[in-house]
This record gives C-alpha cells, sequence and structure tokens, in this order.
C-alpha cells in the first residue's frame, strides 16, 4: 500500500511538471522527468562455442559453453537465457549476427565464440553482443592452460560484466573456508567460487579457525593452535611461507585487513578480557581500541576503513556495535533480538553489515543491518541453521554456512544479497564453518 | 327511522373502507420496506480480510513473511529465462466493440450516467477552448484558446510517453540505488514521428556511467513507439520533439 501510494505520488508529480511546463511554456517543448529505475539481471545468450579442428577442440568448445552457461548463473548481474529456447544455435564472428532472434528470446546480451587447440593452450575468440545496440562490445582473444579451461571462460566473463555494468566480475575471487575433519581437527581450504579447484591452506591438522584473506588475494590470515596457544598466523599462498603476526597470551584471534590492506583489525586477550586492537600490516604499532567489562571480538572494516563493526556484550547479551577505526564514538547498532554475532560489512559505500542473530526460536539466521538506520533485515528462515556471512568483493552476494536439508554438517552457501538465489559451494560430505570471501585476484595465479 | 339507522350504516361503510385503505397501504409500506432490505443485501459487500494476531514485539529480530521465504536451493541448475514475444511492429486495426461475453449487460441507468460523463467533459473541452481568455491586464498576453488545447494534448501525450519509458527504465546487472546521489543526469532530445515512432534521439551525460546509460538507451529503444501524437501537436512533435531528463 505504501509503495502503491508512492507510486500514486510520483506519478502525480509527473503528471503535474509535465501540465504546468507545456501548458506555462507554450511553445517550449515538453519536458519529461523519468526516474527510480529499477533492476533486473542481465538476460544473456550464451551460444555454443565453435571448434576448431582436432578431437580436442570440439571437447573443450563443449565443456568451455558448459561453463560459461554455469557461470552466467553464479552471478546476480548476469541471468543466462535458457539455451532450449535459442532458434540459432551459433553466430559468426566475423560480422554482426541477425539479432531478431535474440531479441525475440528477450536476450540483451549475446555472446559467441571459437575454441582452437596448440601447444597445450587453448585461445579462446570470444564475443560479446549488445543485442539492443546492435553493437559489438568485446571482440577478444584468449589464451589458457588446456588444464583448465574454466579460468579462460571466467576471465572472458569478468570482461562481460565490466563491459555492461562498469563493475569488474568476481570470477577471479576465492572463498575460503575451515572444515572439520576430526575431533579436534580444522584445516583451512579455498575454492573458486562454483566450489571447483578446491586447495588446502594450513598444512597441518592441528586446528586453525577463522581464515581472512589479506586486500591482495596473495595471502591468509587465520588463528592456530600449531603452538597450544590461540596464534594468529599469516600464510603466503604461494610458497606456502608462515609468519607469525601475534603470539600474545591468551587469545590472538578475528584477523581483519583493511581496505587498504595496511592494518589488521583483531581481538586479544592478554590483558585479561577479549579487546578489539588494531596493528599495522607487519605486526608492529599495536593499539588498543575497546575497553569495556564485556567480551569484544569479530571486528569488520568499512568499506573506506574509517570504520570497524564488531561484537560486543557489554549490555548483556552480545549485540553489534560500530566504532571509529581510531576507537571513538562507540555506539550500539542492535537492540532487536539477544544473540547477535559475525558482522561482516559490505564492500560497496553506504553498505549494510550482515549478521548473524539467534532468534526468539533459538535459530541461527542471516540478518542486514543498516549502519545509519540500525534498520534490520532479515535474509533467512525456516532453512536450518544459517551463519557466518561474508560478502562477495563486489557486495552483491554473500557467503554462508548452512544446515538446510542436512542430517549432520554445514556446507558453505553462496546467496544473492536480497536473500534469493541460494546456491551449495562445497560439495563434498562435512562439516564447515566460517566462510571469508576474498578479493578479485590475477589469472596469472 | 329507516333514516336514523342509515346513517350508522354509512359511517361502518366509511371505517371498513378506510380499515381497509390503512390496511393495504401498511402492507405496500412493508412490501416496500422488504424490496429495499433485500436490494441492500443483494450489493456486493467487499471487505480486506487482515490476519488476526498480537503486534511483534519490538526487542524481537524481524521475520520474513512466510509467502516470500525462498525456496530452498537447486545447487547448479540454470536459471531459465522466460522468453519476451517480440515487439509488435504496428498496432493492430481497432476492432468494434463485442458484447460481453458474460451476458451481462449494463443496465440503462448506467449508460445514460456515462453518456452523460463523456459529454460533460466533452463540454467542458469545448468550453474550455472557446471561451474568452481572461486574466490580468498586466500580465504577459501569450495564452490562446488553441494553446490551452495544445496543452492538454501535451500533456496526455507526455503522460504517455513518460509511462511507456518508465515501464522498460530498469538498471540491467546494477543496483540502481547505487548510481543514485551521485548527480547522474542524462538529458534526452526525441522526435516523434506521426505514427509514433521515436525517430531520433541523442544522449547528453554530464558524467559517464555505463549501466546508466544503457539503461536510459534501453528505456527509449524498448518503448520505442507510443500512440500517435494528436494533430493539434503533431508537428510539433515531429520538428521539436519531447525532451527528456532520466536520473537514476
Amino acid at each position: 500500500m505504501k509503495g502503491f501510494c508512492c507510486y500514486l505520488n510520483r506519478n502525480l508529480i509527473v503528471w503535474i511538471i509535465i501540465f504546468f511546463v507545456s501548458s506555462s511554456a507554450g511553445a517550449e517543448r515538453v519536458r519529461i522527468v523519468v526516474e527510480g529505475a529499477g533492476y533486473k539481471a542481465f538476460p544473456i545468450a550464451i551460444t555454443a562455442l565453435q571448434a576448431g579442428s582436432g578431437e580436442q577442440a570440439n571437447a573443450l568448445a563443449a565443456q568451455m559453453t558448459t561453463v560459461a552457461r554455469t557461470g552466467a548463473t553464479l552471478v546476480r548481474a548476469l541471468e543466462l537465457v535458457d539455451p532450449k529456447t535459442y532458434l540459432v544455435p551459433r553466430i559468426s564472428l566475423d560480422k554482426v549476427p541477425n539479432l531478431a532472434p535474440w531479441h525475440s528470446v528477450g536476450a540483451s546480451g549475446l555472446i559467441g565464440g571459437r575454441i582452437d587447440v596448440a601447444g597445450g593452450m587453448v585461445h579462446a575468440q570470444m564475443v560479446l553482443v549488445d543485442v539492443v545496440s546492435g553493437r559489438i562490445l568485446i571482440n577478444r582473444k584468449y589464451e589458457g592452460s588446456v588444464a583448465q579451461p574454466s579460468s579462460v571462460v571466467y576471465r572472458f566473463l569478468d570482461d562481460v560484466i565490466e563491459s555492461l555494468t562498469g563493475v569488474r566480475g568476481i570470477f577471479s575471487s576465492k572463498i575460503a573456508y575451515v572444515k572439520v575433519i576430526g575431533s579436534g581437527k580444522r584445516a583451512i581450504f579455498y575454492s573458486d567460487i562454483d566450489g571447483s579447484h578446491v586447495e588446502r591452506v594450513t598444512p597441518t591438522d592441528q586446528l586453525s579457525l577463522l581464515p581472512a584473506w589479506s586486500a591482495d588475494g596473495t595471502s591468509m590470515l587465520f588463528t592456530t593452535f600449531m603452538q597450544q596457544n590461540s596464534d594468529l598466523a599469516r600464510l603466503t599462498l604461494r610458497g606456502g611461507s608462515l609468519t607469525w603476526l601475534s603470539t600474545k597470551r591468551g587469545l590472538n584471534t578475528g584477523a581483519a585487513v583493511s581496505p587498504d590492506g595496511k592494518r589488521i583489525a583483531l581481538t586479544l586477550s592478554a590483558d585479561g578480557n577479549t579487546e578489539i586492537y588494531v596493528m599495522n600490516w607487519d605486526g608492529s604499532d599495536l593499539k588498543r581500541l575497546t575497553q569495556s567489562w564485556g567480551q569484544d571480538v569479530s571486528p569488520t572494516w568499512s568499506h573506506d576503513g574509517k570504520r570497524i563493526a564488531f561484537v560486543s556484550s557489554r549490555s548483556g547479551n552480545p549485540h553489534i556495535y560500530v566504532m571509529d577505526a581510531d576507537g571513538g564514538n562507540q555506539r550500539r547498532l542492535t537492540f532487536k533480538g539477544d544473540y547477535n554475532q559475525e558482522p561482516s560489512w559490505s564492500p560497496l559505500p553506504d553498505g549494510q553489515i550482515a549478521f548473524t542473530g539467534r532468534d526468539e526460536k533459538f535459530k541461527y539466521d542471516l540478518f542486514l543491518v543498516d549502519p545509519n538506520s540500525a534498520a534490520i533485515t532479515r535474509l533467512t528462515q525456516n532453512q536450518g541453521s544459517n551463519e557466518g556471512p561474508s560478502f562477495s568483493p563486489d557486495g552483491n552476494q554473500i557467503a554462508f554456512t548452512s544446515s538446510r536439508g542436512l542430517q549432520a554438517g554445514r556446507q558453505v552457501y553462496v546467496m544473492d544479497v536480497d536473500g534469493k538465489h541460494p546456491r551449495r559451494v562445497t560439495m563434498a560430505p562435512g562439516d564447515y564453518e566460517t566462510p571469508a570471501w576474498g578479493p578479485r585476484l590475477g589469472y596469472e595465479r | 327511522m329507516p333514516k336514523s339507522s342509515a346513517i350508522p350504516e354509512f359511517r361502518r361503510i366509511v371505517w371498513a373502507s378506510l380499515g381497509v385503505h390503512v390496511l393495504a397501504i401498511l402492507v405496500l409500506l412493508g412490501v416496500a420496506k422488504w424490496q429495499h432490505h433485500d436490494a441492500r443485501h443483494r450489493n456486493a459487500i467487499i471487505v480486506h480480510l487482515a490476519r488476526k494476531g498480537e503486534m511483534r514485539p519490538e526487542h524481537l529480530l524481524p521475520r520474513i513473511n512466510p509467502e516470500t521465504v525462498p525456496v530452498p536451493d537447486i545447487p547448479t541448475a540454470p536459471k531459465p529465462t522466460t522468453p519476451v514475444a517480440p515487439p509488435v511492429p504496428t498496432p493492430a486495426p481497432p476492432q468494434p466493440a463485442k458484447p460481453d461475453p458474460a451476458g451481462k449487460q449494463p443496465s440503462v441507468k448506467d449508460r445514460l450516467a456515462a453518456v452523460s460523463r463523456v459529454s460533460g467533459a466533452l463540454s467542458r473541452l469545448e468550453k474550455a477552448t472557446q471561451e474568452k481568455v481572461e486574466g490580468d491586464p498586466g500580465g504577459v498576453d501569450s495564452g490562446t484558446t488553441s494553446d490551452v488545447q495544445g496543452s492538454l494534448y501535451r500533456s496526455r501525450f507526455g503522460a504517455e510517453v513518460h509511462a511507456c519509458l518508465q515501464a522498460h527504465y530498469q538498471f540491467e546487472g546494477v543496483d540502481p540505488t547505487l548510481a543514485q546521489g551521485r548527480g547522474l543526469e542524462a538529458e534526452v532530445s526525441i522526435r516523434v514521428a506521426a505514427d509514433g515512432r521515436f525517430e531520433k534521439y541523442d544522449v547528453h551525460v554530464a558524467r559517464k556511467h555505463a549501466a546508466f546509460e544503457r539503461a536510459v538507451r534501453h528505456a527509449i529503444d524498448a518503448c520505442g513507439k507510443v500512440s500517435p501524437p494528436p494533430a493539434v501537436i503533431r508537428q510539433e512533435m515531429k520538428r521539436e520533439g519531447l525532451l527528456l531528463l532520466f536520473k537514476p
């Protein structure tokens, strides 16, 4: 009703503007104001990629077509036009194709390509056509290893999203998570956003927790009990070089790297009570930010690095708080619920904070809170236990763990920031915890 | 004696006649009241059913309306898209009005009321276009009767164009709220052909924003055509056209 009223008011205003401008101006041109655009995913048709000579090229073309079509379903920005509706299976790469059949199936964009194989490398000529304007937006050559043709496709899809939206895609990013591998044993892994190419990070089976990416995605911070204490370590992903960042008595945990990559917020209990601290990337210049009788944990940075959200039990129950990056202006943000934890701040300007909340039925679900208005939006409900949110680098999606549909354990899932289109990332059975979505990476790694 | 007995007989007849008439009137009133009562109950009563319950306590976390809870996921199935029918190139010729298949004919009273409304509107329009212009003697001498008529048509035509553009104005792949508050504006000068087609347009943007420009161009291209402009403003639409101002 409220939306209808707003719609009515807006249209009424437009009517009034049109009438007065047209009636008073006489000979002046009619001026129409159009605002309040809607949102929809970009409808894209992906034709079967053509193959050069040879069996391997045929197989790769088919495989890469499937990867591209699946890839279009993994991101919020794109919507795959059902290939069953295509009136033309392939398009010519030499000229702008006849766009009428693509208009008729509702596509705004059209993808085609040709795959060749030479010297153990896949060579792809990929094309993106704007169906509405008839312009060729991308006509580019890509190369990659035959062993990983998906990286070629994902690089192209990142270009597609950047070309269409002005914001680079997230196919190069990785999702890290903790996997329970035995009693008291947890290891950290990461994978592509589609769940493939799983890599193990921590070398031992000893307890390792709470992964956090460096700003450039080349190393990972985590809490580990390798030295029989809860210490904070950093591991470079290429080469596996381990650095101990904080090994103070008690807890050294919950690291969060600032957006500029220069500072680390973390939780220490060296002074007897868990408090939030910040230090430089190399572990120097440690400063305490909070000082309360309650537990202060789980810091997360705002997009500009000027504020930090965290969890505090200073009011009796754990709730989400925000403060300036120097510890000033601490204020409570959530007043609903009695157990709010695991905040993750969106990387977008004016972005919201996702958190795990326990409702009155003692179910853990995901929520968003606006850091300015403190308005809370619920994202999950009646689908098992949902915890540990982590924003994608474009702020459009959230990774989390969920027990939905499972007899035991939790799996890593991803959903749109409005709670829609949930999909499972980890496919291997097991119990997973605390996903951390990394930054966009280069493709050379 | 006969005379004296005739008077009471006459009175009895008068009283009996009066009684019968009163009874008849009462019966008629009763029937009329019963009919009125019945007719009132034959009217449709539209009620809005609201779920009765207590307000959710302020201190609890919000819940999602059960109808809007997302369906549990299907891991890797692609999202199918419903194909959109191609735009119809030309409007179908007007068809004669068909009788209502449900067989429910409007009453004579309803038809008279409709005719009265239409004729009233027409007479008001005619009056507006023909009456002498009155105003402040010190005001500007720019208004004419034809301008009044033209402005009415401009207003109506502009509203149709606005509705068509608004319906197709969508950011594809980018949340439009992210583009708001950044001073993004696109000024579009567009000419409209006699058949309502958007003939030629130029887009001027102060700041580049790929998704915004796409949304503007897509709204114009997807709308493509509106009703033919009224004869009064047809030349004006073809020669000068419309000025559109898009904001995210």
